[in-house]
């Protein structure tokens, strides 16, 4: 993204945002209302922005046409993401493979891969209204990395997950290969264990932009937080509040 | 006042509103049907098919979008609900006996009301069975017999056809009550009720 | 693509419905006198009937899916999906549109099944079939199209639901067959109509506009308010426009959807005389008008002239509303019956005069309408059936009925009465 606006009627969200992504996990830290979700949408190429460039792997958004080609690219986990009570746990995944144009002749191969990589193989036939919040959660990250899209968008995707689970999760992430995976997150530890970058946005702006280690640099003596993780972005987050004063 | 507004109340009276301003100026349209007797097709007035809109709509206005909240509600919830259907229901047979006694004649009206008390009961019974939303299935479900099945080889209607026979007729009215006594058994049948009913009734068969 | 058909047919939830819908067809076919079994244009007409109520149940069914689709919040899942809008529309669309074609088609097999040991050639008209059909497909799409535009699961599919069943009630049968209207539904199928190909297709492409409108237009209705959308032409939604505009001045221009058939090369005849000449199609009704005929040969001969033919209406061409021929009704030959009672009393009357007054034309034509009575009631030999009521008016039917159980001389005498009253009515001419 270069030069990246976004915003809703007169209301800008994002300003002038400068981002490049590479293979690797990239952490989005940042408080309720920051602009997380509108970036993510943004990416995701759900909505065109007001202002600035996008280019998802080499093809520069510019229409509907460029957009729905490269969502092949795209695998996206929306935050409140929802489903047809009625379809299983298969049937949810392989639609979210064909909305996606994963060719026809790998898309059950895909599907089951996927539901593997989240631990729901035994689970493909149970309808998704019969499953857990977590297992709800753990469906959502199949239909996102179903088909090894590029890029890998994960609006908060360990929420309604045990701490198993979020173990399972981390896992999963690392063994991802030749994926940019771009991450939001509350929980600061899945930043710490993930993260190869992270950066905070808030008012719709980088505050930061480093390693996870540079991020807990930033912390002071009177920081607040139970980590150096937490206290860096508490420290980093006080910096700015003072800045906007 | 908080009950009233979860419920929408605006919809509801609007709806009704606009069913009954169609009633006024359309009611009579005459709505041509294949009929399965001899000659040709029967019709059906405009405002026989907006009281079964009309009768859904009131009772489909139980519907909330706290559903889950309200299945753990008290007796206070409860009561509100009585009242909520006993009242809309009685302005829909109201505004459409109204103004059918206006624009038509008494026995019309009378007729028009027992059809609408009929299709209240299915609809109670439908929101019970498939979701408030959904408390239209029944009573439009019954449009086809009645239009299509609901006369004899004499080109007589049966005598369940409740949109045809005469406004005193018995039976039609009988149909009526048992419609609406099924509808307040379907109101009333809560899980738990109708769980402590399945309870007492295998006691009493296994008791012989 | 199959695959997620596939998948929508069978996550349905009108698969519950499906059994009503197969319910109300053969209802619909059955529950209507059989009269059509052996007859392939009434037959096909017949089926095509249940569309009447499959449609207006299918626009309320498609309302109802497309927004609980909207209301259970995948909006941004397809927003984001790189397949075009109208891919997932239409893979919606057809699941809800085959439960219906799946209905309305058991229904035809059905009524084909049940037509083939007793019909006569011409196997199947597929022309009615078709309209039941593009009505079906109609019904669909709008109630797709109204669904897509909102999250309620009550007003939308109600007012699609009734508002099809009403419009098709008071504008929906075609001209000609007792009712006016533009033409998407019929009640039944004479030997001589038959639907014309132009209206026909003009109906087929309107369905099939719909659903392309219905798939194609507004993807941003997929997406939530007020964000806008990727610029770009909305192809699939400027096809289904198109469509729809074509198939609309089609509909317009394509004329009227019944038109009467050619004159057959080989109607069929009886052997006996006088001859009553039908419709191929009327196979099944031969050996009942050879009794009528053999009826028409024994009446008085002195008394009742009669002409060599009777013809079933269009089977020697000419307009249909001259009173020039017969038409079997809803299979009763009773109507037919009354038909040559006319012509036969036609042709034993002297040539019509205007009468002196009008008490002399009441007078007389009290007098040819009991003899007509009496015609038909010979004629038809079985008496009048059930379903059809009364008669002529001022004509005592009960003394009819009882009339020709008397002795032959009884009857000749009461017919020599009144053919005494129509020759001696005097004529202002005169």
């Amino acid at each position: 993204m270069t030069g990246l606006v976004q915003g809703y009627g007169n209301r800008q969200v994002i300003r002038g945002m400068d981002l490049a992504l590479g293979v690797g996990v990239f952490g989005l830290l940042g408080p309720n209302g920051a602009g997380k979700t509108t970036l993510f949408r943004t990416l995701a190429t759900v909505t065109p922005p007001h202002g600035g460039s996008l280019t998802i792997c080499g093809e520069e958004v510019l229409s509907e046409a460029s957009a729905r080609r490269a969502r092949r690219n795209i695998g996206f986990l929306p935050q409140d993401f929802a489903y047809f009570p009625s379809y299983s746990v298969y049937d949810f995944v392989r639609y979210c493979a064909w909305l996606r144009d994963v060719p026809e002749r790998e898309a059950d191969r895909a599907t089951r891969l996927a539901l593997e990589k989240v631990d729901l193989a035994d689970r493909a036939k149970a309808r998704m209204k019969s499953l857990s919040g977590g297992m709800v959660r753990r469906a959502g990250i199949a239909s996102a990395i179903v088909g090894a899209p590029r890029l890998l968008l994960l609006d908060e995707p360990t929420v309604g997950l045990d701490p198993a689970q979020r173990l399972e999760f981390r896992s999963l992430i690392r063994s991802l290969r030749d994926v940019a995976v771009v991450l939001s997150t509350h929980l600061v530890e899945d930043v710490a264990a993930l993260c190869d970058d992270v950066a905070v946005l808030t008012g719709g702006s980088f505050v930061f932009r480093g390693t996870p280690a540079d991020l807990a640099g930033r912390a002071t003596a009177d920081s607040v937080g139970d980590s150096p993780l937490e206290q860096g972005y508490m420290a980093v987050l006080g910096q700015d509040q003072r800045a906007a004063v | 006042m908080r009950y009233l507004r979860l419920h929408r109340p605006y919809i509801l009276m609007g709806g009704l509103a606009a069913l009954a301003a169609c009633q006024a100026v359309f009611g009579s349209q005459a709505v041509a049907m294949p009929i399965t007797t001899g000659t040709a097709d029967s019709t059906v007035h405009l405002r026989m098919l907006l009281a079964v809109a009309s009768a859904a709509l009131a009772v489909g206005s139980l519907h909330s979008r706290m559903q889950s909240f309200e299945a753990t509600a008290t007796d206070r919830l409860r009561r509100f609900r009585a009242i909520h259907l006993t009242a809309v229901t009685a302005l829909a047979v109201l505004l459409s006996g109204s103004i059918e006694l206006v624009s038509g004649t008494a026995e019309s009206a009378t007729t028009l009301v027992r059809a609408q008390l009929v299709w209240t009961g299915l609809a109670i019974l439908s929101g019970r069975l498939f979701g408030w939303l959904l408390a239209w299935i029944l009573p439009l479900a019954t449009v086809f017999p009645l239009t299509y099945l609901g006369w004899d080889t004499m080109n007589q209607p049966r005598w369940w056809n409740w949109l045809w026979q005469d406004a005193a007729s018995p039976a039609c009215w009988a149909l009526a009550i048992s419609s609406l006594i099924l509808g307040t058994g379907g109101f009333l049948g809560t899980p738990w009720r109708r769980y402590a009913y399945g309870k007492r009734l295998t006691r009493s068969v296994r008791n012989g | 693509m199959w695959w997620i058909y596939r998948t929508e047919v069978r996550r349905s939830a009108l698969r519950w419905a499906l059994p009503a819908f197969v319910a109300v067809d053969l209802l619909v076919l059955f529950g209507r006198s059989r009269h059509w079994i052996g007859v392939w244009p009434e037959a096909s007409a017949a089926a095509q009937i249940p569309a009447f109520y499959l449609g207006p149940a299918l626009a309320g069914a498609a309302a109802w899916s497309a927004a609980s689709r909207r209301r259970s919040g995948v909006v941004e899942q397809l927003a984001a999906a790189a397949k075009s809008s109208w891919r997932v529309e239409l893979a919606q669309l057809s699941a809800t549109l085959t439960y219906g074609v799946l209905a309305y088609t058991l229904g035809a097999l059905t009524a084909a099944g049940v037509t083939v040991p007793e019909a006569g050639p011409e196997f199947w008209w597929p022309g009615y079939i078709l309209l039941g059909l593009a009505l079906i497909t109609i019904c669909t799409g709008v109630g797709h199209l109204l669904g897509r535009t909102t999250k309620s699961l009550f007003a939308v599919p109600v007012i699609c639901a009734l508002g099809c069943l009403v419009f098709l009630g008071v504008f929906g049968f075609a001209p000609g067959t007792g009712s006016s209207g533009i033409g998407l539904a019929v009640l039944s199928g004479y030997p001589y109509t038959t639907v014309s190909a132009l209206p026909l297709t003009a109906r087929l492409l309107l369905g099939i506009g719909l659903i392309a409108l219905a798939a194609g237009v507004g993807s941003h209705l997929r997406s939530a308010s007020g964000r806008p959308g990727w610029p770009g032409l909305p192809l699939a939604g400027l096809s289904g426009v198109g469509l729809v505009a074509i198939a609309v001045v089609l509909f317009v221009t394509a004329g009227p959807l019944l038109a009467q058939r050619e004159v057959p090369a080989d109607p069929l005849c009886t052997h006996s005389k006088p001859q009553i000449c039908v419709w191929p199609e009327s196979q099944k009704f031969v050996p009942e008008f050879e009794a009528m005929s053999a009826r028409i040969a024994a009446l008085p001969p002195g008394l009742i002239k009669s002409p060599d033919v009777f013809y079933e209406d269009g089977v020697r061409g000419g307009p249909l509303d001259m009173g020039r021929g017969f038409y079997i009704f809803e299979g009763q030959t009773w109507d037919a019956a009354t038909s040559m009672a006319i012509r036969l009393n036609e042709a034993s009357s002297p040539p019509y005069c205007d009468p002196v007054d009008e008490a002399a034309n009441d007078h007389r034509l009290k007098a040819q309408l009991e003899l007509i009575s009496w015609l038909t009631v010979r004629i038809a030999g079985n008496g009048q059936p059930a379903a059809i009521h009364g008669g002529p008016p001022g004509v005592d039917q009960k003394a009819i009925r009882v009339l020709v159980t008397r002795p032959e001389a009884e009857q000749v005498a009461w017919a020599t009465a009144r053919y005494k009253v129509v020759r001696e009515t005097p004529c202002a001419s005169e």
